[in-house]
């Protein structure tokens, strides 16, 4: 019994490594994982009515009171935001003199558009988000995505009216860092953990403090330069290791927010966004 | 029960537990969410094993490669594994309790999440090992219910 289950096992197995190593190397699978993500969106729709009902419940059943307070509290924030914006105009303006000043290379000059999270991933292991815009809204592989906080991601599959996106938390991604107070460069890698980054090869003579800010640092042109990616939250030296061990709190709200931006950057000029 | 309406009900099964996969879960919530498609195999393997072997786990892997996004073989390889485990055990697991049986799925749902990290770790993605033990948990205690729907259930 054992000798022919085994046999199976092992053909089994190596057809499944060779599609692995398909599927990472090449775009051969590319139009069957489209084939299987048209045939489950009705299920992936179906998945996240409980969620729907929740988000139109909150929106719809809240009290007059409720919507009084939001609706008060909305004006101040609006109000705190209008005169930071002015002082950020002026900043923006100080900065591109500035910039004219040293020769600098073109300004980038960011567009965004609007989208909502239309799904999540269904396991722990990766940590992407399906949104609701897709290659007819201009959107592309390799896009950034914001929330109201921080980067949140890029797009890694972009179907015609969604889009997969790639969480920074998640293992597989890094991105490009430099600290706001000093510029001191770093690489923050996702660790699967919705509220932790690792920043890595950071020597310990390296200027990185508690509390420091982080921002994407533009470097491999893939994120656009200045966005909130997260703030140190621990600094640790284990014994006999060359390098410190550095914890990063995200900015964005990876596992909360459901409206998020997607930027156009201006080096993707030929595609539309909405200011 | 005719085999027509077997298989509807296996079909059924394995599109309620796609369903279910797909529900979102939020922050550590996601830690304790079963792998509903897993379950729904192990049951099938734990119970009717001359009707469900590797290969029926083997297809099911990669249909579950399909709903969780990931590379495809990823899942087909783990439940090659699970379902290889299973077939194996089988001589003793059909005559198995109710108790015994779950602590078969949560050993292999274990297993199963263990090799799914040590694959992505072999990718050279790190990846924390956490949720192992809450998903695990939750993938035994789904075992009544998943029995109890399909109909194989031996405490009926």
């Amino acid at each position: 019994m054992y000798s022919p289950l085994l046999r199976r096992m092992l053909i089994l197995c190596l057809i499944a490594t060779a599609l692995m190593i398909v599927d990472r190397s090449t775009t051969w699978l590319q139009p069957l994982r489209m084939g299987a993500d048209y045939v489950l969106r009705p299920l992936n729709w179906i998945g996240h009515i409980p969620r729907n009902i929740q988000q139109w419940s909150d929106l719809n059943l809240a009290s007059k009171e409720q919507l009084i307070d939001d609706n008060k509290r909305l004006r101040q924030e609006r109000l705190i935001y209008r005169g930071r914006l002015q002082r950020m105009s002026e900043l923006a303006a100080e900065n591109l003199r500035l910039l004219q000043l040293l020769n600098a290379s073109e300004l980038l000059i960011d567009s965004v558009l609007v989208t909502q999270v239309i799904g999540v991933s269904p396991t722990p292991q990766r940590h992407t988000l399906t949104i609701d815009r897709g290659a007819d809204d201009g959107a592309y592989v390799g896009q950034p995505l914001l929330d109201s906080e921080g980067l949140m991601g890029q797009l890694v599959t972009v179907f015609d009216s969604h889009s997969v996106a790639l969480l920074i938390t998640d293992g597989s991604h890094a991105l490009p860092v430099k600290v706001l107070r000093n510029g001191v460069r770093s690489i923050a890698e996702g660790t699967a953990d919705f509220n932790r980054l690792n920043l890595r090869y950071v020597s310990p003579t390296a200027d990185i403090k508690l509390g420091d800010q982080l921002l994407s640092s533009g470097l491999g042109g893939r994120f656009p330069a200045g966005y909130p990616v997260g703030i140190v939250s621990s600094i640790e030296q284990k014994p006999g290791s060359v390098f410190m061990d550095i914890a990063v709190d995200p900015s964005a709200l990876l596992d909360r927010s459901t409206h998020l931006l997607l930027v156009f950057t201006s080096d993707s000029n030929n595609r539309d966004g909405l200011d | 029960m005719d085999i027509s309406t077997r298989l509807g009900t296996i079909l059924y099964a394995l599109l309620i537990a796609t369903v279910l996969q797909l529900v979102p879960a939020y922050g550590g919530w996601m830690d304790w969410k079963p792998n509903f498609i897993l379950v729904v195999v192990m049951v099938l393997m734990i119970n009717q094993p001359d009707q469900f072997g590797v290969i029926f786990a083997a297809s099911v892997g990669l249909f579950a490669d399909g709903v969780f996004g990931t590379t495809v073989g990823h899942f087909m390889l783990v439940f090659t594994l699970c379902g290889t485990i299973l077939v194996l055990l089988s001589r003793w697991t059909r005559y198995f309790a109710l108790l015994y049986r779950l602590l078969v799925v949560f050993g292999v749902s274990l297993f199963a999440t263990f090799t799914q990290t040590v694959l992505i770790n072999l990718q050279g993605f790190s990846i924390a090992l956490d949720y192992l033990p809450g998903m695990a948990l939750m993938s035994a205690l789904m075992l009544p219910l998943v029995e109890r729907f399909i109909g194989v259930s031996r405490e009926l």
